[in-house]
């Protein structure tokens, strides 16, 4: 199995092999074997699944994929400026690196999300936490921002401009965002200006 | 290193969780019920870009609002980066953590209450998983004491979120509610009766997962199967819920018809003759992989809910399946042995529990 391209992209290395073939495969499609990279198999819910009858379905489904994946040639070189991650490297490892990632490749995103979750407009319809999250969330983009140049400032060995960093993380932090504990919806805090920013 | 007296783990070996303890709706097919939430904290990177120092502070973020869980007991902390393999093996094998979080690197762990119900993953693949597991058919309880754990969390942290894409996770596939939700089946008598293509057909007609005794990747183990969604995003935590409890009177039926099969005149005896002779092998055996455990208590564990069989508790079974794994049977002993000598205490432990 060494050495075999995954079938959907092309490109990566395939690690996940299946052989089973459904009884409504048909002579069309006559594949008994499908070989996937990692990111290719998540996208298709195929990892970490003993499952093989989901596959064929999203198999057909993978041939309009690797239509597609020619216009996903050009989002290959995404880079989020948050964490670093490449699409293509996710591609390889089926992780993002931070939940910016969502925004930063939601061209490509979306018609892996469609697959993974079956529906052709995957939008959230479960909770979502109490109180205004989308505010923090912003304040968390921040932070995340800042803890990447801080770890950039330690990788550099640029001290001064670590330590300021850190400042500013702390600074965000005891005001009460990432981790809670101030009203930031008003309360004692300056309400014009809730979030310390 | 704490040890797992100071850690209060020293009896776990010679019980089960509460989820195997059966008794409750369905639990002649149904062993358990489990739910688990994926959740990240807003402000820090996903694991695969997380520095140990970020790793770190996770965890310290975490350890105070898990300290201070609701559970029926203080919450255990046990932190997997400093843990031996063989405790690392026995979480798994009771079902507290996943061989994810056992086998990662850098600052993780676990928090979980005494009976076991409710444990928290730290830096797994997403920050947080919450996991609840109930025994037979509870999909209700659990999700809704996982949902306790989770607002517990909210209240004191700050999730990632999107109102896009719900809670976002590290992997896509578990976007949006980031609720996994699962039943454990035994269904020996599908097995038996070369039925259990139909749960595999049933599962993938109505989009879920089937899965192995010890999840993703295995195979199944003692006729063990759990099935669950795979669709997070897009659909909200009651139609998960509801998709997998629609699905189940189909394969409950099956797995009933298949008993009903094998009890009638031709097979009966045959079938009698199988679940007697499981009985005796684990009475008397001497040398016992967990292998040849696993398939023998399956035959009991039939023999016991057809009514073949009644002088064992099904509950000491369906624990069983748990306490005869490797990592379990080199608890007891308090040493790592090798493998031939496992089968051996495995023998003896099984041989006291069946008499």
């Amino acid at each position: 199995m060494s050495g075999m391209v995954c079938q959907s992209c092309g490109e990566n290395p395939a690690t996940f092999h299946l052989t089973e073939v459904p009884e409504d495969l048909g002579p069309k499609h006559p594949a008994k074997e499908v070989h996937y990279c990692e990111a290719c198999a998540a996208a298709l819910g195929l990892n970490n699944e003993i499952s093989a009858g989901s596959l064929i379905a999203n198999a057909v489904a993978s041939v309009a994929a690797a239509a597609a994946s020619s216009q996903l040639g050009e989002t290959e070189g995404l880079h989020c400026p948050h964490c670093g991650m490449t699409f293509h490297e996710f591609k390889r490892k089926g992780r993002l690196g931070c939940p910016r990632d969502y925004e930063v490749f939601s061209t490509p995103l979306e018609p892996m999300l469609q697959k993974m979750h079956a529906c052709t407009n995957p939008r959230h319809r479960g909770r979502t936490p109490r109180g205004p999250f989308e505010v923090r969330n912003v304040v968390g983009d921040r932070l995340l921002q800042l803890r990447r140049e801080l770890q950039d400032a330690i990788g550099s060995e640029r001290y001064e401009e670590a330590a300021r960093v850190r400042d500013e993380i702390q600074r965000i932090e005891h005001e009460g965002i990432g981790q809670k504990g101030i009203d930031i919806t008003g309360g004692a805090g300056d309400p014009s200006d809730p979030l310390g920013l | 290193m704490a040890s797992d007296h100071e850690l209060g783990l020293d009896d776990l070996d010679r019980r089960g969780g509460e989820w195997l303890r059966g008794g409750g709706d369905r639990a002649e097919i149904v062993i358990s019920s489990r739910v688990r939430l994926a959740r990240n904290l807003a402000g820090f990177p996903f694991l695969a870009r997380a520095s140990d120092e970020q790793r770190a502070e996770i965890v310290e973020r975490l350890k105070v609002p898990l300290a201070g869980l609701p559970l029926e007991t203080k919450p255990w902390y046990v932190d997997l980066d400093d843990a031996d393999e063989t405790l690392g093996s026995f979480l798994v094998e009771r079902h507290l953590i996943s061989r994810e979080l056992q086998q990662g690197r850098g600052p993780r762990g676990v928090a979980f209450g005494s009976n076991e119900a409710i444990s928290v993953m730290v830096n797994e693949e997403d920050h947080v998983r919450i996991q609840s597991i109930r025994t037979s058919l509870a999909l209700d309880d659990a999700f809704r004491s996982a949902l306790d754990v989770d607002l517990a969390l909210e209240g004191e942290l700050d999730y990632a979120v999107s109102n896009r894409f719900g809670y976002l996770t590290a992997c896509p596939t578990n976007v949006g509610t980031g609720l996994r939700a699962s039943v454990m089946l035994h269904l020996p008598a599908m097995v038996q009766m070369k039925q259990i293509e139909k749960l595999f057909n049933a599962a993938h007609r109505t989009g879920l997962a089937v899965r192995g005794f010890y999840g993703e990747g295995t195979m199944a183990s003692g006729d063990l199967y759990q099935i669950s969604n795979q669709v997070t995003l897009g659909v909200t935590e009651e139609e998960i819920l509801d998709g997998l409890r629609e699905i189940l009177p189909t394969i409950l039926d099956y797995e009933r018809k298949c008993r009903d099969e094998l009890l009638t005149d031709r097979r009966r005896l045959q079938v009698e003759d199988r679940c007697h002779r499981a009985l005796a092998l684990l009475r008397a055996a001497r040398i016992l992989s967990s292998d040849e455990a696993m398939t023998n208590l399956s035959t009991v564990r039939l023999g016991l809910v057809t009514g073949i069989l009644t002088e064992v508790d099904v509950e000491r079974v369906n624990e069983l399946f748990v306490l005869i794994q490797p990592a379990h049977i080199q608890k007891m002993r308090g040493e790592s042995i090798d493998p031939p000598a496992r089968d051996a205490v495995r023998a003896r432990f099984v041989r006291d529990n069946l008499l």
